[in-house]
């Protein structure tokens, strides 16, 4: 099916591959369904366009290009909402907030996007604030800038 | 909502799993103890506020942002 996207004007989706989120995004409930592209010119983006509204948006890194430490503990009732079984079915995003300066941009590692890609069912789920916060620096400036 | 008053050492189950102690109340602080099995996940309620805040400003991307992607 052909869509309308933010950032990309029309696009084609595979109905397959359509993720839908049970109880949307934090923020942005009323919308469920979203289709998920690589950005051809950085393979570590990728987009995640709503399908009901053009103006909803986001680009998600996989967290371990940026983090390798990266550590997340998701809890057996986050893992019913989306019908996983075994770990094996899940990837698992974090949405990038862009700044000004891109160099300063950052990704929310308190809240990733976890993807169940067997049933293509979706959550955003909060992880523990000790840990992590919404806003971490995905570009390392140099020694000495 | 069940309201309910206890002082500084007491505790309030909720189901037969959580358990809440008032550690400390004063100068309208309250220190709360939280036992609960690690599958269940206990955050302060602002937390939401955080988020929601967050996704919304990634909602935002600038039309010259993405161009520069390539370059990294």
């Amino acid at each position: 099916m052909l869509i309308q996207t933010k950032y990309f004007g029309e696009l084609e989706v595979d109905q397959a591959k359509i993720i839908t989120f049970p109880k949307g995004i934090l923020g942005l409930e009323t919308f469920k369904a979203y289709a998920v592209f690589e950005m051809l010119d950085n393979p570590k983006f990728r987009c995640l366009q709503s399908i009901e509204e053009t103006q909803v948006a986001f680009i998600l890194v996989n967290p371990w290009d940026f983090f390798k430490d990266y550590d997340i503990d998701i809890s057996d009732e986050e893992l019913k909402t989306i019908q996983v079984k075994s770990i094996e079915q899940i990837v698992v995003f974090n949405i990038v907030t862009f700044q000004e300066n891109i160099m300063e941009s950052t990704a929310n590692l308190l809240a990733p996007i976890i993807i169940n890609t067997d049933t293509k069912e979706a959550a955003q789920i909060v992880l523990r604030e000790d840990q992590y916060t919404t806003k971490h620096p995905i570009f390392h400036q140099k020694e000495g800038e | 909502m069940l309201v309910l008053t206890r002082k500084n050492n007491e505790s309030i189950m909720i189901g037969s799993h959580i358990k809440i102690n008032i550690i400390q109340c004063e100068d309208g602080k309250v220190k709360l103890g939280i036992e609960a099995p690690k599958n269940i996940k206990i955050h302060r309620e602002e937390i939401f506020n955080t988020i929601i805040e967050e996704n919304k400003k990634a909602n935002q991307i600038l039309p010259n942002t993405l161009p520069q992607l390539k370059n990294l």
